[in-house]
């Protein structure tokens, strides 16, 4: 069992390390032979890394404590689900899943570009070999999870699985965020075999681009869980906090979306063709990036992960991963030049590159703050941090041109546009919005940011609902006699990729109203009650009708019964329960919130503790405690429109999903593009 | 070279550095250790102090204002006759259950007439994602000194 599992991680490492030199030299001397048994051994690679990851599951279900890794994340009393997502509960099991998942994408890839051109295909493989060579080496030579405990020793019971990963959440959030990270190999692998064959068409970026689509709605989806596991597990009412990890995961988000703009744009014009290829291969070297920034301890975080060594090897892959790209886009240089140029600012394309710069710029902003401990102190001499101000203060004016940018970029027209025509097609959101704006800040002048966003928000809302409207207007002219709502499925049908993205679009903007009217009209609280005592807080009044113990088989809770009332009327609207947990394994004590959400805002209750708990014994325990007369310390936290966040965020990935399935829901149209294709090849 | 597309470029990379050059002024705090202020004496403020909580009482009461009291040490300071400098700290805000004798903090506030006020206090978990090895105790809060 255990030489099973390290069988498997080391043969999948030769297959890659075949793959890579095999294809290399098949792909150069063009030997058919030797190009398809890279391609085979891609396949082979995938099916081991896989097995390997499956044997690792095995193992933690059998409580198999032979395995370090084993022990260290998992016990006895844990359910089955968290025994399965323990597997990402540490180091060596997230690499070899992040591990796992690329060879598994390098092999559905070689398989599902089966019609894509030969000369391009034949260095595909050697690339995604390279890829997923260096984490396979990464997880059987150096974090293997395969590791055995001293021989002679025998364990009943494991060390258990940190209790704040023990949440729904926590069990689909990292493989979703590591299936987005690993998605991103595809472009750049595609794009380096490009420019390594000098297939410099748009060809890479067409049979790339749902893959790209893939990778970046996993990625989306996984920040939002991530987000949300943060506000409901750590219990301080924020969903975001601009944490080294947080943004180790949006610096390939920001330029994965930049590139997935920036592609219409070469595909169109056949321009930013430069742009394309280190947008591509950047949005990948940055999730190995966002891997070394969690893995080496190198910047300070208050949840970062352990410090290891490892984290070093990452930044060499780095370096020698934009070294070959620079090289290889010196040596293609002319092939490279863009065939035309930028007409006028007034056109899709000035829009499209202005949104690129406005990501970019996050992106870099972004860079920079978590750097800046490093920076400063090369600079300097002296240590220095920015915090969330620092982030907010740079990043918030770029996302509200992105919103103004959403809502023109879609409806300009390519190469050249006129004042005339914007005003036509952009006068009344335009106005609408200004409105908004203006009504914003008459209520409130101090909150000019707030106001603009809500204003811009609108105003992008109301462009995409324009254009749903018009489409299905003229579908109805055309076809009078359906419904509104079937001439809406048929007009997204017809044409999803348009209007997949408008939906994205319009996710974004109601992301972007939750974001702006919880994070700016938040109410916050801290309050203590003993056992009978009111507060009001917002539109709520809060009495503590009950402190009480529950014992549970792995932790001990105190539990609070909040009665939470209407302020106006004291009718009782629920009876709210937040937890402290103390688990007994490891000693952790963790924070479970309780939510009231409605459309209108989030009542948040978390416990922060007992009062004289805290000052008495400062070891935890509560023996010695009447619970009936002790203060209770409750952080109380009023969210405007949250829910609307994770809405926006379904409405999002339902949009990108849209897009993904262009070929399903328009199959005239594939086929005509297969046969297109194929025509190429011939 | 296309002109539009390259000042467009410009303009914005010259906006970008404004708001960041001018994002970090505002913003920067310096990381500063325990020995690096009681050596200095100096009054300091906008700072973040990194240190280690010391075996002193945490005082802590929540009526009628919230205050947290206690005394930090440098986290790789020297102990001379059992007692290494140290800072007093006083907290305005709830008693965080994680905060416990000998645990690691991150503190950010003002060092003023040889207290720290802090405005902000986190406390580091050393143990949380550093599973022990098998057969080893888990690392008891406070026992790594």
């Amino acid at each position: 069992m255990i030489d099973v599992g390290n069988f498997s991680l080391v043969a999948a490492w030769l297959l890659a390390a075949f793959g890579l030199i095999g294809g290399s030299i098949g792909a150069k001397k063009n030997n058919a032979a030797l190009i398809r048994s890279a391609a085979n051994s891609v396949h082979l690679c995938a099916f081991f890394a896989m097995f390997a990851l499956f044997l690792l599951a095995v193992a933690f279900v059998n409580h198999d404590y032979n395995y370090v890794y084993v022990w260290q994340n998992s016990n006895n009393a844990m359910p089955a689900m968290y025994l399965v997502s323990a597997i990402w509960g540490g180091m060596d099991g997230s690499l070899l899943l992040w591990a796992a998942i690329m060879c598994a994408f390098s092999s559905l890839v070689l398989f599902r570009a089966k019609g894509v051109q030969r000369d391009l295909m034949k260095w595909v493989t050697p690339v995604l070999s390279g890829a997923s060579g260096f984490f396979l080496f990464v997880t059987a030579f150096l974090t293997n999870p395969f590791r055995t405990v001293p021989v002679g020793r025998i364990f009943e019971d494991g060390n258990g699985l940190n209790p704040l990963l023990q949440n729904p959440s926590m069990v689909i959030h990292p493989p979703t965020l590591y299936i987005g990270f690993t998605g991103f190999v595809v472009p750049a692998a595609f794009c380096i075999a490009a420019l390594l064959s000098g297939e410099l068409s748009d060809n890479w970026i067409r049979v790339t681009r749902r893959w790209t689509l893939v990778a970046w709605g996993f990625l989306t989806a996984g920040i939002i869980l991530g987000g949300n596991w943060a506000y409901i597990e750590l219990g301080w009412g924020g969903f975001w906090a601009w944490d080294p990890v947080e943004n180790a995961s949006f610096l390939p988000w920001l330029t994965g979306t930049a590139y997935l703009h920036s592609v219409m744009v070469q595909e169109q014009k056949g321009m930013l063709k430069i742009w394309n290829v280190c947008l591509s291969v950047g949005t990948y070297l940055l999730t190995v990036f966002g891997t070394f920034l969690t893995r080496s301890g190198v910047v300070q975080s208050v949840h970062a992960f352990a410090e290891t060594d490892v984290g070093w090897v990452f930044l060499v892959y780095i370096g020698v991963g934009s070294a070959l790209t620079i090289g290889l886009f010196w040596y293609r240089r002319v092939e490279l030049r863009p065939e035309q140029k930028l007409e006028s600012y007034l056109s899709r394309e000035a829009a499209f590159l202005f949104n690129n710069l406005a990501l970019l710029g996050i992106c870099f902003a972004t860079f920079w703050g978590v750097m800046f401990p490093i920076i400063s102190e090369a600079a300097t001499g002296e240590k220095a941090v920015v915090g969330p101000p620092f982030f907010n203060q740079v990043n918030v004016p770029l996302f509200l041109a992105l919103l103004f940018l959403m809502g023109v970029g879609p409806l300009i027209a390519w190469r050249r546009s006129s004042i005339k025509v914007l005003r036509k097609t952009f006068l009344k959101s335009f106005l609408t919005g200004s409105a908004l704006t203006l009504l914003f800040l008459y209520l409130d002048p101090t909150r000019v940011l707030a106001a603009v966003s809500f204003g811009l928000s609108l105003f992008a809302i109301m462009t995409v609902e324009s254009e749903f409207r018009r489409a299905v207007k003229n579908r109805r002219a055309l076809c009078d006699e359906e419904s509104i709502p079937t001439a809406m499925v048929q007009v997204v049908r017809r044409k999803p990729r348009r209007y997949g993205g408008f939906l994205v679009h319009l996710g974004i903007a109601i992301m972007a109203v939750a974001i702006t009217a919880s994070s700016t009209y938040k109410i916050e609280k801290d309050i203590s009650l003993v056992v009978g005592e009111s507060v009001e807080v917002g539109r709520y009044g809060l009495t503590l009708q009950d402190v009480r113990k529950d014992k549970h088989a792995n932790y001990e809770a105190i539990v609070a019964e909040v009665a939470v009332s209407s302020k106006d009327d004291g009718v009782l609207l629920e009876v709210m329960q937040p937890e402290r947990r103390a688990y007994v394994v490891n000693e952790e004590v963790t924070t479970e919130v309780d939510l009231r959400i409605t459309p209108r805002e989030d009542l948040y209750l978390a416990m922060a503790g007992l009062d004289i708990a805290a000052a008495k014994n400062p070891d935890g325990s509560h023996q010695t405690i009447d619970l009936k007369k002790t203060p209770v310390l409750l952080k109380v936290f009023i969210n405007p429109l949250q829910v609307w966040l994770w809405f926006g965020g379904v409405v999002v990935l339902f949009g990108t999903l849209i897009v993904v399935c262009e070929g399903f829901l328009r199959p005239e149209y594939s086929a005509v593009r297969e046969t297109a294709d194929s025509r190429v090849k011939a | 070279m296309n002109t539009k597309f390259v000042s467009a470029i410009l303009v914005v990379a010259v906006v970008l550095t404004a708001m960041i050059y001018s994002a970090v002024t505002a913003s920067a705090k310096a990381v500063v250790t325990v020995d690096e202020l009681t050596i200095e004496g100096s009054e300091r403020t906008r700072i973040r102090l990194g240190a280690r909580v010391t075996d002193d009482e945490i005082v802590y009461q929540s009526r009628p204002t919230r205050e947290v009291r206690f005394t930090v040490k440098d986290i790789k300071g020297q102990v001379i006759n059992g007692r290494g400098k140290t800072i007093p700290v006083v907290y305005e805000g709830s008693m965080p259950d994680t905060l416990k004798k000998g645990r690691d903090v991150i503190l950010e506030g003002d060092y003023v007439g040889g207290s720290f006020v802090a405005q902000s206090l986190m406390t580091q978990c050393p143990s949380k994602y550093e599973p022990p090895m098998p057969g080893e105790e888990a690392k008891q809060v406070g026992d790594y000194d």
